[in-house]
């Protein structure tokens, strides 16, 4: 037993802070309706600050403390209000959880381009009353030193003082009753952005807090291991169902506890070990998603007044003039044309690698378009379906000395069978619950399939010879048979887009976004379509991922991580996510992008900047959910119909028929 | 009206949220192409019971037959298919579509077509005799000049009447109108009524209405259950159900305005 | 009894709508709109679907902010005033459809608007009154308001305004989904908290019971005063209306 208690005691402090950031989490979606992707992030910069001040600008532990957390942690919650949330409709948890996402891969990347690359340890500790070296008593054989007392009690104080404030204050039922609905607890006289904001200020500060309480605990001090903390996190939270702050704590410690006894039990060598331990709180997470039913009730509850806000605007191709309409796809032809001739002629080899980068990225993104533009449900594994195809081709290249192409369809076959898996257990879960299924799902591949040796080859990744990559064999054209090659299957790809959007599907998806009761209401089998849609995505997007390969002769693992999922959606629905072009502009994009800031000091960030970029553009999501390049296309559109026809008198459409009033 | 085969069957339905009776051993039946009110107070259990028809809600007791057939287990989608049509108390559009594109999913639908293959061989254009049946039910509604316009511009009465429209496309047995009247004005509710009456007479549609207009209600119907606390409280003819103290106490109040 | 804050302000106006204009995003919805509320008076405002019934009340108390007139309530321009300050000067709003929190217990809906409206120290006081107005809301004061049935998240949101009076309360569609005998209660609860002092803007779509009650009314068609003036001229307006759509939607098909 009392081996039992050596293993299971220190997992105690990694679940105490565990705890603190799931009470966090829960208290932020509760209090401002967000599910804080981001928190992870802002703990990770809050001690990133502090540890730069203390080590590297010789500060005190507590000049440090009040500026990287008491100022920095509030400012940033009380940014993230007025510049992000407030602008965001209640009812449209999609753009909550893009925004929050962006902000989950944008923070990290943008710590090193302000303060360039750091090496720090986080060894600085403001553990404020006991000492981290010192034993102060044994339990059952066990040394209880500071650490375990400070991370305890604070995470007591915290669960005490959260609980009371949400369920026991007016103030915690105010920013309750304003997550629903910010203007009906207007009606009640509350100032409902104060309250959010303050919700904001109080999330922040306690993000920035977790931080760098926490660093210490984790030794390392890397943007990963605060991810690992807040998916662990997450795991209590949606087990909590994002309501019990309690029963968050409690898990979160149950998982701290489960991993270092798992860990003391288990053989180093055995597959468990490297299996499955790190991968129990995604485990968790598929676990309570699966079988809590009251998940699949999350982010149901609208607003009332929703009908106030503005109805969302046309697309640009649906707001043109018919005339207009007709120039702008001449010019897309003439465009793709001249593009065309470009690259068979003039185009720099290294800018044509850049280019064929661009389109094999874009083939992937289609996919995003496809379930999240069409569908309507945020997807964060696209990245994991294009990694699992990719691996697919290259070790059948490797062993089999099949050609890429060939093994490319077999690997984008597999990558729809594990879609369709994903969707039959994904069948009732919608936005929230979906999106940290598919994020779970994203991490079990990482740990697993991803980092397994005999898959990925480790870090390195697969490398190919080029007479596997088999682009010869169907074309062969000076050198430009990858141009070819990726060109013909984004076109394939986009025509099935296309008609599915334009078929009985597409329709159907279309309905199913409006009103799921109504299209079952009509005899429509909804998990059928949501099935082939995952299946039809999955395949894409793992095109898309053989595609990458065969461009970079390398299948790596760190290619199609998690983190690339989340960069998938984010360039989808900065550009445009209801438009094949959006993903087409994304990709190219984003690949152009990557490229030009070679050119510039990489002292500025580097590749970094180019997420930092995307992500904060995909901010502009909360002030036009259609997209901003979508948005610019329709002024624009707009703007020369009226230079060139000066039909449209922008006169307002008088509607005295609108939905939005009775 | 004896004579006529029973459609829909409910035995002693019973359903309770958290401990609280919604509905308590229902039992009514509506014959083919018969015409049912479903009256009573707020919190009667009428939608709640909707929602056990349709298989939103699964009921705690008692059975549920429709056409001889039982519902047990049935999801929504299959009691659709079996020609279960309903509108809803809150309104359920598809934002972002057009009226014509409602009633071509619902025509879709009622084919059962919907396969992926077809739409990526470029074969899912509507045929002709898919258009006409839209028109005929754009006409039958009387939103034939609405046909391209957006739903989003719509307003909550034009939107009830797209809604009714849908329902009709994918040619239920039965239709179950869930406060088809509420937030229309005296002309709309006749409208719609005059709408349920041809559909039911000419269809030969059974129609089960919940309604609190009183006079749409007894336009429209042959029969009329009255509902109070999950119970059946009468079922009979309009205004003999009408007449019945009980009745009147519940649900009316000492003014009677039938 | 009249409340303290209604002292006569503008002629005994207690809210004044000057020329109101109003939109949703690129879709106007209001266009000059002017009348005038009585302290203590009862307002009808009535017009089919679409007339704009529902945002002039929006815009009164704030939900949707004028593009351009002025509203003046109780002396003070609000025309530009944030929601949550025009109700503490005395403003309620039933709103249209539902209009409770419903993730929110039933006696947490009440608590916050009682805690804001009244004051902590009158909080038990209230909610004692609110559940011996409207008994089955006691029996379920412990339930998610969510779970209530349609007609019982109306009486809901009505309890709020008739427990703790406000100076106007603005009523959007209260019989809409309700009971014959339940809208007998509810026009019974306005009668009394407007002998009490408080002014109504009553919307309505059933025309003939709120001109009964009403002792002005305002018709309104596609966002425009259409008629304002005693309640017994405002049914004829109303079908004069009604034909010409008639009409016009005969022509058109």
């Amino acid at each position: 037993m009392e081996h039992f208690f050596g293993f299971a005691f220190p997992g105690i402090p990694y679940g105490c802070s565990y705890a603190i950031v799931a009470v966090s989490l829960v208290l932020t979606y509760q209090a401002t309706g967000v599910f804080n992707f981001a928190f992870g992030a802002q703990a990770f910069a809050s001690a990133f600050v502090f540890t730069l001040l203390t080590q590297n600008h010789g500060w005190s532990g507590f000049a440090a403390f009040l500026v990287s957390v008491v100022v920095m942690g509030p400012a940033v919650g009380f940014a993230f209000d007025r510049l992000l949330f407030r602008h965001i409709p209640n009812s449209n948890g999609t753009a909550k959880l893009v925004c929050s996402l962006s902000l989950l891969v944008g923070i990290p990347s943008l710590l090193p381009v302000i303060f360039g690359q750091q090496k720090l340890d986080a060894t600085a500790t403001i553990f404020p009353f006991f000492n981290p070296n010192v034993v102060y008593f044994t339990l059952i054989g066990t040394p209880i030193n500071g650490i375990y007392l400070s991370t305890f009690s604070v995470t007591a104080v915290v669960l005490v003082a959260l609980t009371a404030l949400l369920r026991y204050t007016n103030l915690g039922l105010q920013m309750r009753g304003a997550v629903e609905s910010r203007r009906l607890v207007q009606l009640d006289g509350v100032n409902a952005n104060g309250v959010v904001a303050l919700a904001w200020v109080v999330s922040s500060f306690m993000a920035g807090l977790a931080g760098v309480l926490l660093a210490p605990v984790f030794g390392a001090f890397t943007a990963d291991n605060f991810a690992a903390l807040t998916v662990t996190a997450i795991a209590a939270a949606v087990c909590a169902l994002m309501r019990s702050l309690p029963i968050a704590a409690g898990v979160a410690v149950l998982i701290g506890v489960a991993t270092t006894t798992l860990q003391g039990y288990l053989s180093p060598n055995s597959i468990i070990y490297s299996a499955v331990v790190p991968a129990l709180p995604f485990l968790v997470i598929v676990g309570a998603l699966l079988f809590l039913p009251g998940m699949r009730a999350l982010e149901s509850s609208r607003d009332p007044l929703a009908t106030i806000d503005p109805p969302p605007p046309p697309t640009a191709a649906g707001a043109r003039a018919p005339k207009m309409d007709r120039i702008v796809r001449t010019s897309w032809w003439v465009l793709l044309a001249v593009f065309f001739a470009s690259m068979l002629t003039w185009i720099p080899v290294t800018w044509e690698s850049v280019f064929n980068y661009g389109m094999a990225l874009s083939t992937v993104l289609l996919s995003v378009t496809l379930i999240t533009g069409m569908a309507g449900q945020l997807s964060l594994c696209q990245g994991t379906f294009a990694g699992i195809s990719a691996f697919t081709a290259a070790q059948m290249a490797n062993h089999l000395g099949l050609n890429m192409l060939l093994g490319g369809l077999f690997g984008a076959a597999l990558a729809a069978v594990v879609a369709v898996v994903l969707a039959l257990l994904s069948l009732r879960l919608r936005g929230l619950g979906l999106a940290l299924m598919t994020l779970a799902a994203a991490l079990l591949f990482d740990s697993t399939f991803f980092s397994a040796v005999s898959i990925t080859a480790g870090v390195e990744g697969v490398s190919l010879q080029s007479k596997w990559l088999g682009t010869s064999a169907f074309f062969n054209f000076d050198g430009h048979a990858l141009f070819l090659l990726g060109i013909s299957v984004l076109a394939v790809c986009v025509f099935v887009v296309l008609l599915v959007r334009k078929g009985t599907v597409g329709r159907n998806l279309a309905a199913m976004r409006g009103s799921e009761t109504a299209v079952a209401g009509l005899g429509i089998n909804l998990s059928r379509q949501r099935i082939m849609v995952f299946a039809l995505s999955g395949a894409i997007a793992g095109l898309g991922g053989v595609l990458v390969t065969i461009q970079q002769q390398l299948a790596s693992p760190s290619d199609w991580n998690y983190q690339y999922s989340l960069v998938f959606v984010v360039l989808v629905v900065t550009t445009s996510v209801s438009t094949v072009e959006g993903a087409i502009q994304a990709g190219i994009g984003f690949a152009v992008i990557q490229q030009l800031l070679t050119y510039i000091p990489s002292r500025f960030g580097g590749p970094s900047l180019t997420i930092v970029l995307f992500a904060f553009g995909a901010l502009t999501y909360a002030a036009h959910p259609e997209g901003v390049l979508e948005y610019q296309k329709r002024r624009s559109t707009l703007y020369f119909e009226k230079l060139f026809f000066r039909q449209n008198e922008g006169k307002p459409s008088d509607v005295s028929t609108t939905g939005a009033h009775g | 009206m004896g004579s006529a085969a029973v459609l829909l069957s409910l035995e002693n339905v019973s359903k309770a949220f958290g401990g609280i009776v919604a509905v308590q051993d229902v039992s009514f039946t509506v014959d083919t192409g018969e015409s049912v009110g479903l009256v009573g107070p707020n919190g009667a259990g009428k939608t709640t019971l909707f929602n056990c028809v349709c298989g939103q809600l699964r009921q705690d007791a008692g059975a549920i037959t429709f056409g001889g057939r039982s519902l047990a287990g049935l999801p929504t989608f299959k009691r659709a298919r079996l020609g279960i049509g309903r509108t809803y108390q809150k309104v359920e559009v598809f934002t972002d579509m057009t009226v014509r594109d409602h009633l071509m999913v619902a025509e879709r639908a009622r084919r059962g077509e919907g396969r992926l293959w077809k739409d990526l061989l470029n074969m899912s254009a509507p045929t002709s005799s898919e258009v006409r049946q839209v028109e005929a039910t754009l006409e039958l509604v009387g939103i034939t000049h609405l046909a391209e316009v957006s739903v989003n511009s719509l307003g909550l009465g034009l939107c009830r009447l797209v809604e009714l429209a849908r329902a009709l496309a994918a040619e239920p047995k039965i239709l179950l109108a869930d406060e088809p009247s509420s937030g229309l004005d005296l002309h709309e509710t006749a409208e719609v009524a005059a709408v349920l009456r041809t559909v039911q007479r000419e269809r030969g549609t059974a129609v089960l209405l919940v309604e609190h207009d009183l006079t749409m209600v007894s336009d429209v119907v042959d029969r009329t259950v009255v509902m109070d606390l999950g119970k059946v409280l009468a079922d009979g003819p309009f205004t003999e159900v009408m007449a019945n103290p009980t009745v009147r106490q519940a649900y009316l109040g000492q003014v009677g305005t039938a | 009894m009249t409340s303290p804050g209604t002292s006569t302000f503008e002629g005994g106006d207690v809210l004044s709508l000057e020329n109101v204009c109003a939109a949703y995003g690129p879709y106007r919805a209001l266009f000059d709109v002017s009348f005038r509320v009585p302290a203590g008076g009862i307002v009808a405002l009535v017009g089919s679907n679409g007339a704009g019934k529902s945002t002039v009340a929006r815009t009164v108390t704030g939900l949707v902010t004028a593009t351009s007139g002025r509203i003046v309530f109780s002396g003070h321009d609000v025309t530009t005033m944030p929601a949550f300050r025009i109700a503490r000067l005395g403003m309620a709003h039933v709103v249209e459809g539902r209009g409770v929190f419903s993730s929110l217990t039933v006696e947490e809906n009440l608590t916050l608007a009682f805690r804001q409206r009244a004051g902590r120290k009158l909080l038990a006081g209230n909610l004692e009154r609110a559940y011996t107005a409207f008994p089955i809301l006691g029996e379920r004061r412990r339930q998610m308001a969510g779970n209530l049935s349609g007609g019982q998240q109306r009486l809901l949101s009505l309890a709020k305004v008739l427990v703790v009076p406000p100076h106007v309360l603005v009523a959007d569609e209260l019989s809409l989904g309700l009971a014959p005998v339940v809208v007998d209660t509810v026009y019974e609860g306005l009668r009394e908290i407007n002998r009490n002092g408080t002014a109504l803007i009553v919307v309505e779509q059933q025309v003939s019971r709120v001109l009964q009650l009403a002792g002005w009314a305002v018709v309104l068609d596609r966002g425009a005063v259409a008629y304002e003036g005693e309640p017994a001229g405002a049914g004829e307006a109303v079908e004069a209306i009604m034909s010409q759509r008639e009409e016009a939607a005969s022509s058109h098909i």
